[in-house]
């Protein structure tokens, strides 16, 4: 009864059954990521007719990136064991893990940052060529999208001492989805930059 | 547990701001949209109106426009450059700020939960931002005809270079910024709504209500959503690179050694046609987005005016799918003379004709469903058969510029505009009033004056044909699109009193329109009342109250037992079966 009611206060007092808002939640996520996929894929076609000009130089990125995607993998893959750890109901080993993906996935955020500024102390800016171009603008839109999720994944840390279960439920499960697509959106956007 | 389903009014929060202004219901969302729309489309009638008026009479001067835009139209005459500002911002505000507001927004925010039992859409506050986004939206595309410049003028498509050079036109400048801005809040508005088309339909519907027993509204609306989810993202990124090109130096759009002013650009290596493509992407499933809604308005209305089911209900839903499939792959039919490669140009051709297929068939069970009804011609109705017409005439247009051989004569003609104001902006619109005729009792719970409706018809129907069937003839004689004024030509010396018939017409089409709005608000406040069901129709918003109340239904949701077009069932007791008559009091058919 009590849970109930938590779900029913969610939604703005109407009437909902917890399945109904998981699976909500789920279509919800997914549609989004959806149209997430279609903003690079929309990239990747322009990257491809862009490279065929004469114009095109590869630059050779700061070795950091590298390091930046081993954190990423890092917090993703803590990510899991975050998860495990709520399947079994293990509170110290869900929050132990949630806060250090947090961590790397700002650690992340901070080494792209970095990144950027290595770049163009080497004087390789945004329109200096085509490749730079791209590269700022995937990486600052992987960016932009990958800092909507630490801050969902934030505010789900944060809740994890406060707020009801169901909700964290939803919130922890579609915030995890995003968070590995962004993952993965990462080593996509590193393939067709540097491997393509 | 029957408590746990008692309806709780927690979000009303009974003040006037929670209510009407940041309400999350849906039907105070989908009213929103609907009267922006208006507000909107009054705008860009005024721009036509003035792009009309240049054309047929080039020589006059108009004091009281220069009052209006004391640059574009200085001395009273209109600058070339204030004509493309015109044109351009004309057709955008039609396409994404009125049919899309008042069809896909208004009518599918309004509908969906109404017509598929849900108390709301799945996510209220997403709703509320939604609307809320496109506020600032239409305010930037208002401002940004009194900015340094004026308006953007590089035409609805935006086309680099003149919108990617930021002194290639003076519309190329703070306008051209502003429009960008403006079309990147509208494409995070309509994602948000499209999410939520998608979730609620998938997720909220009530009991009984299969995905087969949808009304077709609710049918076109899902998959226009999930249309404009796959190719928004498309105009998104190309939007960002032409910011990108524009202040920043990049070159995505922009070829090495263009010429403005006698100055060569520092750009090299883009090119123009990336941003075709890419605009072109979104612009063709766009177009579909809001044709596909207009066409489930009005295959829900004619069978409550012909009391008989909808014909080929699976083969129409087959027919949307398809179209939605391959609207995705025949963008290249708007760059038949952009120099592709024929082989390519083939390809494209052959996905336009093939998309003609599932579109003539949604056609022809439109008309088979009138066939044999006993057609009762209120002006919903009327408006509906205004559907078949122009999406027929239309259509048939269409053939002509899908073929590449007769596009490359017909291309950036006025036949191109006719055919596409047919469609995009015929069916459209007249779908429109037809759902707005149909519907009005259950927005406002009275009805629109009937007499009124039927002089707003005609009189729309008439010269909208006088309009862009005369576009159409302007074109084959040769008229290019977008030009600000003919006098100059004289192989077109033979159609200018064709131009003035145009522009006559229009005058008497914008006249029928403020006939529409005097029945409006007159019927808003005097209309006579209306009860559940004015229609006899069959759907589930018509078991709802006439306005309903907050979560839609007092007590229970209903449940459904049928499929939405259950009319004149032999044995029942009346000629119609709403969905929610139980198997035991009339058989049901699916
Ligand atoms: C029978 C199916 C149709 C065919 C074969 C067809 C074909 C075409 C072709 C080939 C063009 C490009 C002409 C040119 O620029 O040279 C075109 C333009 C256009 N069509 Fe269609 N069309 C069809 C239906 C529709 C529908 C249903 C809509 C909208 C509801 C629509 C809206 C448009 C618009 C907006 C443009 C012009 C855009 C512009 O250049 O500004 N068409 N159509
Ligand atoms: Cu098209």
């Amino acid at each position: 009864m009590n849970q109930h009611s938590a779900v029913r206060r969610d939604l703005g007092g109407l009437e909902f059954s917890r399945e109904q808002a998981a699976f909500r939640s789920t279509i919800g996520i997914w549609m989004f990521l959806t149209t997430v996929t279609m903003l690079f894929a929309a990239f990747t076609s322009s990257y491809i007719i862009r490279r065929a000009s004469a114009d095109w130089q590869e630059i050779v990125p700061p070795p950091i990136l590298w390091l930046n995607t081993l954190v990423l993998i890092g917090s993703s893959s803590s990510l899991v064991l975050a998860q495990r750890g709520l399947r079994r109901s293990h509170a110290v080993s869900f929050r132990t893990y949630l806060v250090l993906s947090c961590l790397l996935g700002i650690g992340f955020l901070i080494g792209q940052i970095v990144c950027w500024v290595q770049l163009s102390r080497q004087g390789i800016f945004l329109p200096t060529n085509p490749h730079s171009s791209f590269f700022y603008i995937l990486t600052g839109l992987h960016g932009l999208h990958l800092l909507g999720g630490v801050m969902a994944l934030v505010y789900g840390t944060m809740k994890t001492w406060s707020a009801d279960s169901v909700r964290m439920d939803h919130l922890f499960r579609v915030s995890s989805i995003y968070w590995h697509f962004m993952a993965g959106l990462w080593l996509y956007i590193l393939f067709v930059l540097f491997v393509l | 547990m029957a408590t746990a389903h008692v309806l709780e009014h927690t979000h009303t929060a009974g003040s006037f701001l929670g209510r009407y202004i940041f309400s999350q219901d849906h039907k105070v969302i989908g009213i929103q949209y609907f009267l922006t729309a208006m507000v909107m489309a009054l705008v860009a009638g005024f721009l036509a109106i003035m792009m009309r008026l240049q054309l047929a009479f080039p020589n006059e001067t108009w004091p009281l426009l220069e009052k209006l835009f004391p640059l574009g139209m200085e001395g009273g005459v209109m600058k070339p450059e204030f004509y493309l500002s015109l044109v351009t911002m004309h057709g955008t505000l039609m396409v994404f700020f009125v049919i899309s507001f008042a069809l896909v927004s208004g009518f599918g925010n309004f509908l969906i939960p109404l017509q598929i039992g849900a108390r709301d859409m799945a996510y209220p506050f997403l709703n509320m931002l939604s609307y809320w986004t496109i506020v600032p939206a239409c305010l930037l595309m208002i401002a940004s005809f009194f900015v340094e410049g004026g308006a953007a003028a590089a035409g609805w498509t935006a086309y680099p270079p003149l919108s990617a050079v930021q002194n290639a036109v003076p519309g190329s400048g703070w306008g051209q910024t502003l429009w960008l801005l403006a079309m990147a809040l509208f494409i995070v508005s309509f994602t948000m709504g499209g999410l939520n088309y998608v979730a609620t339909i998938l997720t909220h519907r009530t009991q009984g209500m299969s995905m087969m027993r949808l009304p077709l509204t609710i049918w076109t609306m899902f998959i226009a959503a999930i249309l404009a989810l796959l190719a928004f993202p498309a105009l998104t990124a190309a939007a960002i690179m032409l910011l990108f090109d524009r202040h920043f130096g990049t070159s995505f759009f922009l070829p090495s050694g263009l010429y403005i002013g006698e100055q060569v650009l520092p750009h090299q290596g883009g090119t123009p046609l990336l941003w075709q493509h890419l605009f072109w992407f979104l612009g063709h499933p766009e177009v579909y987005v809001l044709l596909l809604p207009a066409l489930g308005l009005t295959l829900d209305i004619i069978p409550a005016f012909t009391r008989k089911p909808v014909f080929g209900y699976r083969v129409t839903v087959t027919s949307l799918l398809v179209i939605a499939v391959l609207s995705l792959i025949v963008w290249g039919h708007h760059m038949f003379v952009s120099g592709m490669n024929p082989y390519l140009g083939e390809f494209f051709s052959i996905g336009t004709l093939l998309i003609t297929l599932p579109s003539a068939a949604i056609g022809l069970n439109l008309i088979a469903s009138l066939w044999g009804g006993s057609v009762r011609l209120t002006t919903p109705m009327l408006f509906a058969l205004g559907v078949i017409a122009l999406f027929g005439t239309g259509g048939l247009g269409g053939i002509f510029l899908g073929n590449a051989v007769s596009d490359v004569y017909l291309h950036d003609s006025y036949f191109v505009v006719g055919h596409f104001h047919f469609m995009i902006g015929g069916v459209t619109l007249f779908g429109i009033f037809a759902g707005t005729y149909y519907w009005f009792p259950k927005m406002f719970g009275r009805m629109m004056s009937e007499r009124l409706g039927k002089i707003h018809f005609w009189l729309s129907l008439a010269s909208f044909y006088g309009m862009f069937l005369g576009m159409h003839f302007l074109g084959l004689a040769g008229a290019p699109r977008r030009y600000y004024s003919f006098t100059q030509f004289s192989f077109l010396e033979p159609v200018v009193s064709l131009q003035l018939i145009v522009t006559i017409s229009s005058f008497v089409f914008a006249a029928a329109q403020v006939i529409f709005l005097l029945n409006f608000f007159y019927s808003l406040k005097k209309g006579s009342k209306a009860d559940k069901n004015p229609w006899n129709a069959t759907t589930l918003e018509w078991t709802a109250d006439s306005p309903p109340p907050h979560g839609n239904w007092n007590g229970e949701v209903p449940r459904v037992y049928r499929w939405p077009y259950e009319y004149s069932l032999p044995d029942a007791p009346q000629d119609f079966t709403p969905q929610t008559t139980p198997p035991a009091e009339a058989k049901v058919t699916m």
